[in-house]
């Protein structure tokens, strides 16, 4: 019966549809094409070359790099007290509290770029690294207060008291029970918004000039004006840093249970 | 996370109030510092651009501090201006179609996948594109939809069009990129809802006859409305606030509300009050739209409740 094959057919086609534009980066890569034709030709190294000897580039990658770890290392510690505080206490104002912490998902990427582009601009802030890493710890606070909160509403609270009726004190208990059985959710939380901040574009627009570019700006940039494929090479190295962190999470903690 | 498992929680952490009643200081302090960047570098910005819509755009000039509605009236009068505001809402709407088709089929059959390795694979797979940057993905489809590029040597290949198909810069090949870049959040939101409908029913529709089609149509998709409905909202609420990749794979040819207030923020000529009311239209937009898809969930998840 023919009817049998045709959901996943169909399913098989649609995840080409969705992984397509990922994939094409690779084969373009390597072509030896001056701009890109397909099917691609010969085999080379060069487009690599070209961004690895890229003083822009390579300083770009670096910005966001460093800026990714630092804004992820704070969005983490500030997010799990945020979600410790939403999920295992009760106060006034809850629920607004917690559509309030996840609102920047909300706002349009283009409005908060704006909004800040005007609230920085008569600062001493302006056009600097603390703006960009205020701007992204903004930005991927919530994946960490979700991914954190989800975790911790699937622990079983009583652990935490058989840890005190044992005579744990409650910050013992916190640093010795809760934050051990935390560690999924953190870790997961934490690689989600590094790869949010590693990728961001939008925001980042704004806050970014010639000599402060994140790889994500420089590359929409170049892509304006250029078509050769040394967008495609840097745009694997790009999805092969993402894809690894997401899919090494993925594979020892579990990202996508807490999603 | 389950509604069960967070009404568990709540149950009992009302056995454990008293014990934190005695501490109503904690949750504050252990929020303040996410609190405070907010209230500043959130809030602050977000009013100081309400502040600025009201201002008098002066050509050439700095622009007059007062408070005026020009803005807003420029951009709800102004057909051209309508125009851009049509363009973004009808874009929206045919991403979100498209990824309702798309996403339906996907998500079921995660959800009915009972080998569970491939299942983690798919869902795996899922998150790659989701976390692989747009720009890169727009690219992806600019090199895909390019005059030589692979999807219009296919269709030369294999007779179905005779000329090479003008996709890249146009709203079609906008349209069918941005639903590929979208389609993971739907599918990701689904999934988890069709699970929730009981397969049961399903095989009590077939056993009274229905083919399978005909159960999913009957039975699975009224059950799956609220959160079909949610997962719309989210792909539409992202289609109108993207940037990337309509200024990448559309070029010149849409000008969508993110793309016109990026030039009036960044562009030739800079309009800041009036890229400021732009930006504030965009966002009551979404956010009545975000209102509406809370009220959706909550409806599921009442259903879900009184099953």
């Amino acid at each position: 019966m023919p009817r049998r094959w045709l959901l996943p057919a169909a399913v098989f086609l649609i995840y080409g549809f969705m992984l397509a534009p990922v994939l094409i980066v690779f084969p373009i890569s390597f072509t030896e094409q001056q701009y890109v034709v397909f099917p691609p030709t010969g085999f080379t190294f060069r487009w690599y070359k070209n961004f690895l000897d890229s003083d822009e580039f390579m300083r770009a990658m670096y910005l966001s790099l460093r800026l990714g770890v630092l804004a992820t290392l704070i969005a983490t510690v500030m997010g799990t007290a945020a979600a410790v505080a939403l999920v295992r206490y009760r106060f006034p104002g809850q629920q607004a509290l917690k559509a309030f912490f996840v609102s920047p998902i909300i706002v349009p990427g283009l409005v908060l770029g704006i909004a800040m582009l005007i609230f920085f601009g008569p600062t001493l802030l302006h056009g600097t690294f603390a703006a960009l890493l205020i701007a992204h710890v903004i930005v991927i606070l919530p994946y960490v207060i979700r991914v954190v909160s989800a975790n911790l509403v699937g622990l079983d609270i009583r652990i935490d008291h058989a840890a005190q009726s044992l005579g744990a004190t409650r910050l013992e208990v916190f640093r010795t029970v809760t934050l051990p059985l935390l560690r999924p959710g953190i870790v997961a939380g934490a690689m989600l918004a590094f790869v949010q901040s590693f990728d961001e574009l939008i925001v980042s627009l704004f806050l970014t000039g010639p000599q402060l570019s994140t790889l994500p700006v420089k590359i929409y940039h170049y892509i304006e004006f250029n078509s050769d494929p040394t967008i495609a090479a840097l745009s694997v190295v790009v999805v092969v840093i993402s894809a690894t962190v997401i899919l090494v999470t993925e594979r020892f903690v579990g990202l996508s249970r807490f999603l | 996370m389950s509604a069960s498992a967070a009404e568990l929680t709540i149950r009992r952490g009302a056995r454990d109030g008293d014990a934190l009643r005695r501490r109503p200081f904690e949750p504050w302090l252990l929020m303040s510092p996410t609190l405070a960047l907010l209230l500043v570098f959130l809030i602050g910005p977000l009013l100081i651009l309400l502040v600025y819509s009201f201002y008098r755009y002066v050509p050439g000039g700095a622009m007059e501090e007062t408070f005026v509605l020009d803005n807003y009236r420029k951009f709800l009068t102004d057909p051209f201006n309508l125009g851009v505001l049509w363009n973004t809402l009808k874009l929206g709407a045919i991403v979100t179609a498209v990824d309702v088709a798309l996403g339906l089929p996907v998500a079921y059959s995660l959800a009915r996948m009972r080998n569970r390795s491939v299942r983690a694979v798919l869902y795996a797979l899922l998150l790659v594109p989701l976390m692989s940057s747009v720009v890169v993905r727009s690219y992806g489809w600019m090199v895909l939809l390019a005059p030589q590029g692979p999807v219009n040597e296919a269709l030369l290949a294999l007779r179905i069009i005779e000329q090479p198909l003008a996709l890249l810069f146009t709203p079609a090949g906008t349209a069918i990129a941005l639903s590929a870049v979208l389609l993971p959040f739907m599918v990701i939101i689904l999934t988890p809802v069709i699970q929730s409908v009981e397969e049961d029913l399903e095989l009590a529709a077939q056993s009274l006859g229905a083919g399978n089609f005909r159960a999913f149509l009957d039975v699975v998709l009224p059950l799956v409305r609220p959160g079909l409905g949610a997962g719309s909202i989210v792909v539409f609420v992202l289609a109108i606030g993207s940037f990337a990749t309509p200024a990448l794979v559309g070029g010149t040819s849409v000008l969508v509300m993110p793309l016109y207030i990026y030039q009036q923020a960044l562009g030739q000529v800079i309009n800041w009050p009036f890229g400021s009311a732009m930006s504030f239209v965009l966002l009551v937009i979404v956010l009545l739209l975000v209102a509406l898809q809370a009220k959706l969930l909550e409806r599921n998840r009442r259903w879900r409740e009184d099953a």
